[in-house]
């Protein structure tokens, strides 16, 4: 499609073809890809360590929690267009990690439910990657708590969240949000007390 | 919050951090970031769903465990051409006309006592076929939507090359210049231009009347609509209820939107100044 226009200037046509708005629009797409990577690398070098230990807490194993958290900045990569701000960024990666999260546990739910049992004197994989953090009975009493009640304290009290950003990221009412930390601190209590 | 509880956060704090602070990621994980993005679209979709993926496998894997033993026992046990005639019927049952054509299949050319039975799965196999349409319709949905996804996200690069007027969402066109050109040179002509290109190929959006329709009040006249009459102007490319008003100031009937986009699109009038 060849369109003749008028110049305002020179008054000579100007010919714009499909392969101009063509190149211009993938132009437009490089562009976005190169702002999209910059924002990877620039929220990387100031979130992925406190996102990894968020989702360390939340899977309890630190290999899981780096491929959940780099899966997040994949799936952010390509919402950026969407985005395009840190902060929505930011927001974006904490709920993709929760989510994921979720699947992760989930998915170990599965397993663990149909696998052969180990030997009783054998500690399981997860069990040694995870030893590190049962040292603390805190920790230890945050992994029973049911899953909506442990990343909602962890949200709170590791990410230091607003309710309203822990409502964001678990995908629930503020309300709700209430309702898990206060339960889930109140089956905290005697723990908490100890370690006081 | 009591004090008490304002206690037990910071506890629950401190411990959360002291616990954590021990926690150090293991490699660059931004060059693993990197290279996959660099992976081919598809990979990297596979490798996102590739937990839900296990999960399925999972539980595909542990079902198949019963099947397969039961199978196994069946075969060794074996049984007679009337019980597999019958099995093969049994089996279909929830197809009436398969299992009816297979049934008198059986039944016309009877199997031969030596010849080699297959397994009758019965029961043991009732789950399978709802897993089985399950697993078919997420993979569906799982495909058509990240289909969906490229298409929109094709159409939303196209779409960001236009104005702000013409774009469909604040999201594509948002990176627009103040001067309203969305990123492009300030001259009247090209965007002039870009509106005809527009009107051409996305000329269903509404929102490029809007942006064709201050050049069309630039135009004092409608007349150029009955000199230039182009075929393409049929009804389907300008689906907008109601002809806009700035775009036709002209009180006239005929100046109907379908003939607002090729009038503007061929108007020699300079818009701008």
């Amino acid at each position: 499609m060849t369109t003749g226009e008028p110049d305002a200037v020179a008054g000579r046509p100007i010919k714009v073809t499909t392969d101009t708005l063509l190149a211009e629009a993938s132009l437009e797409s490089v562009s976005g890809e190169l702002d999209a990577t910059r924002a990877v690398t620039a929220i990387y070098t100031t979130h992925y360590r406190s996102l990894v230990r968020l989702a360390v807490l939340l899977v309890r194993d630190v290999a899981t929690a780096e491929e959940v958290v780099q899966d997040s900045f994949i799936t952010m990569h390509a919402a950026w267009r969407r985005l395009r701000d840190t902060e929505k960024a930011l927001s974006y990666l904490r709920q993709s990690v929760v989510n994921r999260s979720r699947s992760v546990l989930r998915h170990r739910m599965v397993v663990d439910k149909n696998a052969p049992k180990p030997a009783p004197d054998m500690p399981s994989a997860e069990q040694g990657a995870i030893s590190l953090l049962e040292r603390s009975a805190v920790i230890a009493a945050l992994r029973r708590l049911p899953p909506r009640q442990r990343e909602a304290l962890v949200l709170k009290y590791y990410a230091d969240l607003s309710e309203a950003q822990i409502a964001t990221a678990m995908g629930i009412s503020r309300g709700a949000v209430k309702s898990h930390t206060a339960r889930g601190v109140a089956a905290l209590r005697v723990v908490l007390e100890l370690e006081t | 919050m009591t004090g008490q509880e304002r206690d037990h956060g910071e506890v629950l704090s401190r411990v959360l951090h002291s616990t954590t602070d021990q926690v150090e990621p293991v490699g660059d994980g931004l060059a693993k970031i990197q290279a996959r993005l660099a992976e081919p679209w598809l990979k990297r979709q596979w490798w996102l769903l590739r937990r839900e993926f296990m999960v399925l496998g999972w539980v595909f894997a542990l079902r198949c465990q019963s099947w397969f033993s039961t199978v196994r026992s069946r075969l060794a046990a074996g049984a007679d051409a009337d019980d597999a005639a019958a099995g093969a019927g049994g089996r279909l049952r929830s197809l009436p006309v398969l299992g009816s054509i297979v049934a008198w299949a059986s039944a016309k050319w009877p199997r031969k006592a030596g010849a080699p039975r297959r397994g009758s799965i019965g029961p043991a196999m009732a789950w399978f076929r709802p897993a089985l349409a399950v697993a078919g319709a997420v993979v569906l949905v799982v495909t058509g939507v990240f289909a969906l996804g490229q298409i929109r996200a094709t159409f939303a690069t196209v779409q960001g090359d236009h104005p702000p007027g013409t774009s469909t969402s604040g999201q594509t066109g948002g990176a627009g210049s103040p001067n309203g050109s969305g990123g492009r040179a300030p001259s009247p002509g090209p965007s002039a231009t870009q509106g005809n290109a527009t009107s051409g190929r996305h000329s269903s959006s509404p929102s490029s009347k809007a942006f064709t329709s201050p050049q069309g009040s630039a135009s004092p006249s409608p007349s150029p609509a009955s000199q230039n009459p182009s075929p393409s102007a049929s009804p389907s490319t300008t689906p907008s209820p109601s002809p806009s008003p700035t775009a036709s100031p002209s009180p006239s009937p005929t100046a109907s939107p379908t003939t607002q986009a090729p009038m503007v699109a061929g108007s020699p009038t300079p818009s701008g100044p």
